[in-house]
């Protein structure tokens, strides 16, 4: 089955392919260990993926709230979908190619016009790859 | 005075300009004086310009003058809700995160209704990034509804719905995700619209849900909101799901006569456990309305409507925390001043720019996507939306519309739900099926509760049949008149 092969690259690309310096706390870990029995959130990891840092007041709330949201969402488990194909759309979506025409791009002023930090026509952020 | 200039509707003022009883800047003034009287008591602008709202007005006006008026819309004053691009215009999504973004383009939908001639008046307010029913989860403001300022106006187009109401604008655009529209519509007494999904191009809207997402309008009147309509659907390339079918002249398909011979389809699912008896009694007098009109009532039964909630909060959730991953503290948004590297700057922009909600749900969308539970959360609901997509398809065999009241309850007071994340879910119970079937839907004003507050008749349609929709909505509407009844402010 070629398919199985490629499926299993993205679930694994992170520890594969990412340089050791861009992975991070819990990336060095199998993902299995950061995880707690079904409907209960492992807030921190979760936190983690959404790249938010909550605070110790926001993680105790929102655990306790998504657990309720989590069991209430237990319902669909009840249905039989073995038959059923998803939908990722109300209607039928297809591919949509446009003619390869050249068109004025948006000017780099007004691309760069809300960036919080700018140089020399460019974005500016912090160092990212660490001196060592 | 029969009635003040600001309850107008859009035809009337049309035909005032066009006859000279008022000029495109008399008009832009009436509106700006009025929201400059009520805005502190209602508070559905986050911003305004009244400079650039007077500068297009005139332009209106000088092309008038010339013989070279765009239509209906020339001139006529349209609210925004703050998630909408116009170049030059501020875009906030209600969000600390965007609070000084400034859009460098303009969207197809608002590029279609300045090529009518209309004139932008206003940002409305909204639950942060659309994430709401109450409107409470604005970063910025607190908008009351105009029939009673101690009540919600929904949301989360709630700023949409409550201008328009209060005559602070002459209609609006909204967007609609789980009902965004038709449920502040319902509660604030006017009409409002979500098309099927794919008419209106949502290039130029910033995206919650990319899959129900859908931008519609806000009137107070059926006729309105078919102009408007009119105005901003059509295909769009820059859509990649804007569909390209012809669009009718809606306004030219009303008919009072629409609902002659059809088949009305009432689901006995909604008017269950969770639907006020007050709501389910106006709206089942709408439907005996529509019988004497013509129609005929067919019982039928849409047998996974009590799963929409699960099935919406988990697709909705997972779509929007891949969506919102653009918000990331480097390109346009708010940055922290505290982070010391670049991966500090997502987790702590990402903190102090996105409100409690967002967070929640980013946090679940994210959580039902991860490995491991992609399939039990997000791949299953896929697939039930799939049950309910079909629940619709069988129903519509038999019934030209479906009929439910647009929300369970009338407008709650502040605070009843913000404590219980699920209880305010419970709130879209209504609407969101539609969005999960790619449905048009329309909310229509029908009757009040005995403290007078609105309560809205929802119908459901076949998808891209908005002229037949409109024109249903239209006939009972002409027959009772509940869209003459405005608020005292």
């Amino acid at each position: 089955m070629k398919h199985s092969f490629y499926r299993i690259i993205p679930a694994l690309g992170n520890r594969i392919f990412k340089p050791f310096f861009l992975l991070e706390r819990g990336e060095w870990f199998c993902e299995s260990e950061w995880m707690s029995e079904t409907g209960k959130i492992d807030i921190d990891y979760v936190a983690k993926l959404a790249r938010i840092e909550l605070n110790a007041e926001e993680k105790e709330k929102f655990s306790k709230q998504l657990g309720q949201i989590l069991e209430y969402f237990e319902k669909l488990s009840a249905i039989d979908v073995s038959s059923v194909e998803p939908s990722a759309h109300a209607h039928a979506v297809y591919n949509v190619w446009r003619d390869d025409v050249p068109s004025a791009p948006m000017p780099v002023e007004d691309a760069l016009m809300n960036a919080p930090a700018k140089r020399d026509n460019q974005i500016s952020v912090p160092k990212v790859v660490d001196d060592a | 005075m029969s009635e003040d200039i600001f309850y107008k509707s859009v035809t009337e003022l049309s035909e005032m300009l066009s006859t000279g009883d008022i000029s495109a800047v008399e008009l832009a003034k009436t509106f700006i004086e009025r929201k400059n009287s009520v805005d502190d008591k209602v508070g559905a602008f986050i911003s305004c310009d009244e400079k650039s709202t007077l500068v297009a007005a005139e332009k209106s006006d000088g092309r008038r003058a010339k013989g070279e008026s765009l239509g209906v819309l020339d001139g006529i004053p349209v609210g925004l809700k703050d998630l909408l691009a116009v170049r030059g215009q501020p875009l906030t999504c209600a969000s600390k995160m965007l609070e000084k973004y400034v859009s460098p383009y303009t969207g197809t939908a608002m590029a279609k209704l300045e090529s009518r001639g209309a004139v932008f008046w206003g940002r409305l307010n909204m639950d942060e990034f659309a994430m709401g029913s109450s409107c409470e989860t604005s970063a910025f403001i607190k908008t009351r509804n105009p029939w009673n300022l101690e009540c919600i106006p929904g949301g989360s187009s709630g700023g949409s719905a409550a201008a328009v109401a209060a005559g602070e604008c002459a209609c609006s655009l909204g967007s609609d995700t789980g009902g965004s529209i038709r449920q502040p519509a319902s509660l604030c007494g006017i009409v409002g619209m979500k098309p099927t999904y794919g008419l209106v191009s949502r290039f130029g809207l910033a995206a919650f849900a990319s899959s129900l997402d859908q931008i519609g309008p806000f009137a107070r009147s059926v006729e309105d909101a078919a102009i408007l309509l009119e105005a901003v659907a059509g295909y769009d390339r820059l859509d990649s799901t804007s569909f390209n079918v012809e669009i009718p002249d809606y306004r030219a398909a009303l008919s009072t006569e629409s609902l002659k011979g059809k088949k009305i389809g009432v689901p006995k699912e909604y008017f269950g456990v969770g639907i006020s008896s007050e709501v389910s009694g106006l709206v089942n007098a709408a439907i005996s309305r529509c019988v004497e009109l013509g129609g005929e009532v067919v019982e039928i039964s849409l047998p996974h409507t009590d799963l929409a909630i699960p099935v919406y909060y988990i697709i909705a959730t997972a779509e929007a925390s891949s969506n919102l991953a653009r918000y990331d503290g480097i390109r346009y948004t708010h940055r922290s001043s505290e982070a010391k590297d670049i991966v500090d700057v997502y987790f702590k922009s990402r903190a102090e720019g996105f409100g409690e909600e967002v967070k929640r749900r980013i946090i679940l969308g994210s959580y039902v996507l991860s490995s491991g539970y992609y399939d039990a959360y997000y791949l299953r609901a896929q697939k039930v939306r799939t049950l309910i997509r079909g629940d619709f398809e069988k129903a519509f065999e038999t019934v030209d519309v479906i009929m439910t009241p647009t929300s369970p309850t009338k407008a709650f007071k502040f605070g009843e739900k913000t404590s219980d994340p699920l209880s305010m879910y419970l709130s879209d119970i209504c609407t969101i099926n539609v969005n999960l079937a790619g449905l048009p839907g329309i909310s229509v004003p029908c009757g009040f509760t005995s403290d007078n507050m609105p309560v809205g008749l929802q119908m459901i349609g076949k998808a891209f049949d908005e002229a037949s929709l409109l024109s249903y909505a239209y006939a009972y509407e002409q027959s009772c008149q509940w869209h003459k009844a405005h608020p005292k402010l």
